[in-house]
């Protein structure tokens, strides 16, 4: 039986409507795995150098309140008398005598002794 | 020659004087301290031998009971005698302490070691416990006034040392009121001011230091109470105010001290 070659039927493309969206490609999430490891990367060594970085000094915020400074007054005359010299040495051991009193002296406390001797009347 | 000794003599005990003093005082409280071990000592034997007692009955232990007891009851006498030794040494080291105050404190501490005395001297007559207990009462009856006595004088010791830092304060007080009167010209009006509000608030630290003085003074002498604790009591309030009165000695000093160094400028 011969087959008799069948004609060939026009194939009818179909047109294409310019208008439809084309259709989406699929988000490869390898991309998004690489792009964590690399971002945890970039944030470890952020971190690391971070740390090794010393802090910086603070800096006092500037006042706008004067600094007070001594200011050099010139002394009396007696100031540098005998008199007045004694009287500033005197004054100084006298504080210096006070701070080494001791009102309560424990040497001087009396000793405990047990009066009763606790024998039963006879 | 006989010149030349005499002077190493006399130069020599100038100079131990106030070793030979305070190796006094520090000799008397070692030996006090001796005697407190030994009595620590003979009291522990002392409760072993009663408990013994008390609890069996017998000769032996009422026996061992008295020979311990008299043992203790010496003790007892010669720790405090030797408290009383310690005391009147303090007593002779402290040279802020008047002459009245120093011989009637002392002569307490004579009355105190006198009835001491004759408390051991009783010691050789007891042949019973019942003797040991009348013997033992009596220094019973005696202890408030010996406590009384003791606590007087420790207050008179702290006493006097703080009424010679007050005689020294008034002292420096008036020469720096002086200082300020002879310099009055170097001085501004105002800084004049300021020295003399300064001054009135020392010399109000010295008015609050007499307050506590005389509240001390008002104190000691209800220390002759009828009881221990009373004496007790009556010892803590004045180490109370004797505080006190050296915190405000303490704090004119403290003004003093920025007065004078004040001084030395005019303005």
């Amino acid at each position: 039986m011969e087959q008799t070659p069948q004609p060939i039927s026009p194939t009818t493309h179909p047109a294409y409507n310019t208008t439809t969206p084309k259709p989406k490609k699929k988000f490869d999430l390898r991309y998004l795995f690489l792009l964590l490891i690399f971002v945890g990367i970039g944030g470890g060594i952020w971190t690391a150098t971070r740390e090794s970085i010393q802090p910086l000094e603070s800096v006092p915020t500037p006042s706008t309140l004067p600094i007070p400074t001594r200011t050099s007054k010139p002394p009396i005359a007696a100031a540098s008398q005998s008199g007045y010299l004694d009287l500033i040495q005197n004054v100084s051991s006298l504080s210096a005598h006070i701070s080494t009193i001791q009102i309560t002296d424990t040497t001087l406390s009396p000793p405990t002794i047990e009066l009763p001797l606790g024998f039963p009347n006879e | 020659m006989i010149k030349k000794a005499c002077c190493i003599v006399l130069f020599t005990i100038l100079f131990l004087h106030p070793i030979s003093i305070y190796a006094s005082s520090q000799s008397s409280y070692q030996e006090y301290l001796i005697e407190f071990d030994s009595y620590r000592a003979t009291l522990n034997e002392f409760k072993i031998a009663r408990s013994e007692y008390l609890k069996f009955k017998t000769l032996t232990s009422q026996q061992s009971a008295l020979e311990k007891t008299k043992r203790m009851l010496a003790s007892r006498s010669q720790l405090l005698r030797s408290y009383l030794q310690f005391l009147n040494e303090k007593l002779n080291e402290n040279a802020s302490m008047d002459a009245i105050n120093k011989n009637l404190y002392a002569t307490l501490i004579q009355n105190e070691v006198k009835f001491l005395n004759n408390h051991t001297g009783l010691m050789s007559s007891i042949s019973s416990l019942q003797d040991a207990e009348s013997v033992s009462q009596q220094l019973s009856s005696h202890y408030t006034m010996l406590q009384s006595t003791i606590y007087q004088i420790i207050v008179g010791l702290k006493m006097a040392e703080l009424t010679a830092i007050d005689t020294q304060y008034y002292e420096l007080f008036t020469k720096t009121y002086s200082f300020i009167q002879t310099q009055k010209s170097s001085y501004t009006p105002n800084k004049q001011s300021t020295m003399e509000r300064w001054l009135l608030q020392i010399q109000n630290k010295r008015d609050l230091y007499t307050q506590k003085r005389n509240d001390i003074i008002k104190e000691n002498t209800t220390l002759k109470s009828a009881s221990l604790t009373e004496i007790a009591a009556s010892y803590q309030r004045i180490i109370k105010l004797l505080s006190e009165a050296r915190q405000y000695l303490s704090e004119g000093t403290s003004f003093l001290q920025e007065l004078t160094t004040s001084m030395q400028y005019g303005e």
